[in-house]
Order: C-alpha cells, then structure tokens, then sequence
C-alpha cells in the first residue's frame, strides 16, 4: 500500500486517513482487518465503561427528554 | 465482505462486542417489530475505526400492545429503556416522534437509539435496505447510497463527512452515484438542504 498522506492541517490528516483505512478494508480480507477493527472497538467499548453515566445524566446531557 | 446478491453482503469478520451486543438486541427486536439500521453503526460494521454511544434504528410503528410485548422481552433479556420506565411512557415518546434509548441494564453507553420512521424518506429505508449476512446473525441496514446521501447532504459534521468517505472508498466499485444524486435531491426536496 503506498504511504498515507500527512494532509496541511487536522481535518485533511483525519479525512487522509479515513481514505487509507478503508482501502486497507477493500483490499484486504475480512479477518485481516477485521482483527485489528475488533480489536480496536472493543477497547472503544471497554473505555466507555469508566464512564458510568446514570440514564438521567446521560439523557440531559444530551439535552433529550426523559421521565426516569 | 462481499455482495452475495444484489441486496445481500457476506461479512467475515471476527465480531466486536458491539456487534454482538447489537445481533442480541435486533433478535428480540424482530420478533415484533420490522427494522432497519442507519447512519453510524453501518460504517462502523464496515470498519470505520472511531468510538459511538449509540446505534440509531428506524422502525414501523407498532401499537401500545405491541411495544408492551417488546419491551418485556428487552427487559427479560437485560436491556431496559434509559428514557423511561413503564409501557406507556416508552410508547407516549415513540408515539410523539421522540426517539427511545434501550442499553444493557445498568449501563447508559453503548445504546440502540429506535425511532418510528414516519415522514416519507424515511419509510423509504424499508424498501431499499440491504442484508448483512456476519458470521452470528443477519441485520438489516440502510442502501450505502442512502447512507453516504444523508451523511453527506444532511448530517455534515466531520465526523459524517467521514464516515460518508469511509463507505463510499470501502464499496467503491459499487456505488451508484446516480443514486446518491437521487436522495441528494430528496434530501433537499423534504428538508430544504444541500
């Protein structure tokens, strides 16, 4: 795969590597990317459990309506 | 992954505690109520590599006996309602195009965010959806032109500019950009934007 483009500032670096990541996708088996993709969310998930919200926290501080 | 058919996509992938907890969630789901997934979670489930809180799905509206049948079965099977607590109360937000947050008792994150699919675009997901067929269960999510459209012409934060970018780059030998023309006009026609 050739190098992945530095871009001039943060919005073009992250949409470079969005491109880099998904043709790593396409052209790479399910398992081989998948592995890593895996691997990746679920640290995602684990992280999101430090963060232990009551539905009534969450809930305002997403500004949505709520009757617990 | 792999189109299998025209309306069908094989995924190998080793699953992430995500999908699994969202196979778990659409199994009880379909007993009762036609779905399909949107917006986020479809590049995730195709590798888009960024953290979410939510995996929003459009339903066909049910009735109150319905929704009751549902929601003991989510209950029995340890999710419950961030939003509220009784029947009624979970169907009265449903019932006012609010949307309702169901996650696994105890937690708040991650959360299937379902909301009946009521204006016309919307009712449309129910007819162009697409089938992903994973290695522990099958979901049903949106067309990917459909998917990339909202992101791009109606959503537009970074964050959906690039899971847009992701989808469309992953899938670039299938996208119909005459498609994405299409709901790009719809979008523009329904809400006023573009």
């Amino acid at each position: 795969m050739e190098k992945l483009n530095p871009g001039r500032n943060n919005e073009e670096a992250r949409m470079n590597f969005v491109k880099y990541w998904a043709k790593f996708v396409r052209i790479n088996t399910d398992q081989k990317w998948g592995k890593q993709h895996t691997a990746f969310i679920n640290s995602m998930m684990q992280n999101a459990n430090n963060y232990p919200f009551s539905p009534k926290t969450y809930l305002e501080l997403k500004g949505e309506k709520h009757t617990r | 992954m792999k189109f299998i058919d025209e309306r069908t996509i094989k995924l190998d992938k080793p699953l992430n505690v995500l999908d699994q907890l969202v196979l778990k969630f659409v199994k009880i789901l379909e007993k009762y109520v036609d779905y399909v997934i949107i917006s986020g979670y479809v590049s995730l489930l195709f590798g888009r590599t960024r953290g979410t809180e939510d995996v929003d799905f459009f339903i066909k509206e049910i009735d109150l006996e319905t929704l009751t049948k549902l929601y003991q079965d989510l209950k029995k099977n340890g999710f419950w309602c961030l939003n509220a607590e009784s029947n009624e109360e979970v169907y009265s937000y449903l019932d006012e195009s609010i949307a309702v947050r169901f996650a696994e008792k105890g937690k708040a994150i991650p959360n299937m965010e379902v909301k009946f699919a009521r204006k016309r675009l919307n009712q449309d997901v129910f007819t162009d959806y697409l089938i992903v067929e994973t290695v522990e269960g099958v979901l049903k999510i949106s067309s990917l032109e459909r998917q990339i459209a909202f992101k791009r012409f109606f959503l537009g934060s970074p964050k959906d500019l690039e899971d847009a970018q992701h989808v469309e780059e992953v899938f670039k030998d299938r996208i119909n950009q005459e498609k994405i023309k299409y709901y790009k006009e719809l979008i523009k026609k329904e809400y006023g934007k573009t």
